[in-house]
């Protein structure tokens, strides 16, 4: 396991946000506003289609297959850090 | 409109990753329990039937069953199931105000809530009975429906603007596209559909009929079911050798990223793409992607199109690559019966080459909307969307109605600005929302910018979040205007083709 997969925390996810809204796949607001770990998927006005790139791009860093039903946008983003960290551990 | 049976029809759902084989005769059995349900109700011949169903099995059956009993069906746009404020609440009333259903028909999972229906009758269906020795002869029934008998109803993208606006598709029309589209793409019963698009979206709706038409194996994929887990499409079409399919762009994008692994594209002969703009990196990335997937050059069609037309207006030949002209992707050419021209704003028709205004007429043009306008017959129906032709192809460039698109689905700018300011509390008119072309992004940027001179991230979350949780729209800018004011006509009407051209400029 290298170090891309390991102690995956809400600001982790955040700066994979960051960079998804840099190349236009996620909102402009994105990339320097305020983000917490209490903000939901869809209160940062994220879609299904926008979830799906997040998706592709946590798996793409951490190299572990995300199951069908990784991401709900009520989620918020302490939640998704705790399930990849998990993800990560059950594939390790 | 001739009925043609597969030996059977493949659904593949969350619940059946690997898909259920269900033969023709079962859901021919079917499809005739349905009409027997619907003509013991007592309708009349031209009554309107909403459908709000998510089983395949349950889709098909209804469709058919509507078109014996005589009736007329409409699949619910998905927002009926989004009711979390008055203003879900009223977007949907608008559509069953204009529809006047006689009947609901829904499916036993995820049914619409009471309050959603208010007093139109509802039938759950109980999915699909016990084969009957003999198959029931659907197929004569429907091909000896009128030309000029309803058929459906297709809610527009305009359907939240104002009144709901219902295109009424007849028989006649329906054919008349059915068959052109199925010579231009060659489609015969040797073909397999693969289709994950909604039905009641054109493109879903059509790939559904045209494999009934042609007799092609078809099979439906839940569209939540590609949602989640978008590489099931292609899987689908690997494992069942399809050969003609269609998505949106969005998807192409989407599985470019997101490769799909192990997949035999091979078999694919024939993808109109569509629903939103396409984009020459898009289908280039994707083609590259997948060209070791046996995917060939010549497989991926953008075409154009729209419910008042059906579905098709162009599209290309199958196996001749796509071109460019002026760095904008080629739609085909006009389908057979069909007419096109480019018109300036005075409807003075534009020689080849020219920018204007995309205007149509054919057998395939509705005569209106329910309830609403009719069109003039023969007469040339503005699309709303700017292109040029050039060498007999023809080339989108922009939009002059007042509409965003995102993954297909499509969105009244009215409707977004309406959203964005209740939820600042502004009055009406201080929120501009548009969509710009993006060829180097490869999609439409949706943009919403806002007259305020406080400004805050906070408002911009708001925003956000109220537009996505309303209407299920991702706003790819949310910004105040620069100065503080969006332009006006001297009456005070919003102008978005300026404030567009404004923000591309960067002045605004």
């Amino acid at each position: 396991m290298t170090s891309e997969t390991e102690n995956w925390t809400a600001d982790r996810v955040v700066e994979v946000m960051r960079t998804l809204a840099k190349e236009d796949d996620l909102p402009a607001h994105l990339i320097s506003g305020e983000i917490t770990g209490k903000d939901t998927v869809e209160t940062l006005g994220i879609d299904s289609l926008g979830g799906a790139y997040l998706i592709e791009r946590l798996e793409d860093t951490t190299g572990v297959q995300m199951p069908d039903d990784f991401l709900d946008l009520t989620d918020d983003i302490d939640k998704i850090a705790l399930r990849l960290n998990n993800l990560i551990k059950s594939a390790g | 409109m001739q009925i043609i049976w597969p030996e059977k029809f493949g659904f593949v759902s969350k619940g059946q990753p690997d898909g259920v084989f269900v033969p023709s005769g079962a859901i021919a059995t079917y499809a005739q329990s349905i009409a027997e349900l619907l003509t013991a109700q007592n309708l009349e011949p031209g009554d309107r039937i909403a459908l709000w169903l998510t089983d395949g099995s349950d889709k098909i059956a209804a469709v058919l069953g509507c078109w014996m009993a005589g009736v007329a069906f409409c699949v619910l746009p998905s927002f009926a199931g989004n009711t979390k404020t008055e203003r879900s609440q009223n977007r949907i009333q608008g559509v069953f105000s204009v529809l006047e259903p006689k009947l609901l028909l829904q499916g036993s999972a995820d049914p619409l809530s009471p309050e959603t229906y208010g007093d139109i009758p509802s039938i759950t269906l109980t999915g699909v009975p016990p084969s009957k020795p003999e198959t029931p002869d659907i197929g004569s029934v429907i091909a000896a429906r009128d030309a000029k008998d309803l058929a459906f109803i297709q809610f527009t993208s305009g359907s939240t603007g104002g009144k709901a606006k219902g295109a009424e598709v007849r028989f006649g029309q329906l054919e008349a596209n059915l068959e052109t589209l199925a010579q231009r793409t060659q489609l015969t019963g040797d073909d397999h559909m693969v289709s994950w698009a909604p039905l009641y979206h054109d493109m879903g709706l059509m790939a559904v009929l045209l494999a009934l038409r042609a007799g092609a194996d078809l099979t439906l994929m839940e569209t939540d079911h590609f949602v989640r887990r978008p590489s099931a499409w292609l899987e689908a079409i690997s494992k069942g050798r399809g050969t003609v399919t269609t998505a949106p762009p969005t998807a192409l994008k989407l599985l470019t990223r997101r490769r799909a692994a192990e997949v035999d594209l091979s078999s694919l002969r024939y993808a109109w793409i569509g629903g939103e703009a396409v984009f020459p990196k898009v289908v280039e990335g994707f083609e590259d992607a997948y060209a070791d997937a046996g995917l060939a050059r010549g497989v991926i069609q953008p075409t154009y199109g729209m419910a008042e037309t059906v579905v098709g207006i162009s599209c290309g030949e199958p196996g001749v690559p796509w071109t460019t002209r002026k760095e904008v992707i080629s739609c085909g050419k006009v389908l057979d019966g069909m007419e096109i021209e480019i018109q300036t704003a005075d409807d003075e028709p534009l020689p080849d080459g020219t920018e204007g205004r995309i205007v149509t007429r054919g057998p395939s043009v509705i005569d209106g909307y329910l309830g609403l306008e009719r069109f003039e017959k023969g007469a040339w129906y503005d699309t709303g969307d700017l292109g040029f032709q050039e060498d007999g192809f023809l080339f989108i460039t922009g939009r002059a109605k007042d509409l965003l698109k995102r993954g297909a689905e499509s969105y009244p700018a009215t409707l977004v600005e309406t959203v964005a300011e209740a939820a600042l509390e502004l009055r009406t008119g201080r929120v501009a929302a548009f969509a710009i072309f993006r060829a180097d992004q490869g999609k439409e940027e949706i943009v919403l910018l806002v007259e305020s001179r406080a400004w805050d991230d906070q408002q911009v979350r708001t925003v956000a979040a109220a537009v996505l949780s309303e209407l299920g729209l991702q706003v790819d800018v949310i910004r105040p205007a620069k100065g503080g004011r969006l332009p006006r006509t001297s009456s005070g009407k919003l102008m978005r083709e300026m404030t567009a051209k404004q923000y591309l400029e960067g002045t605004i």
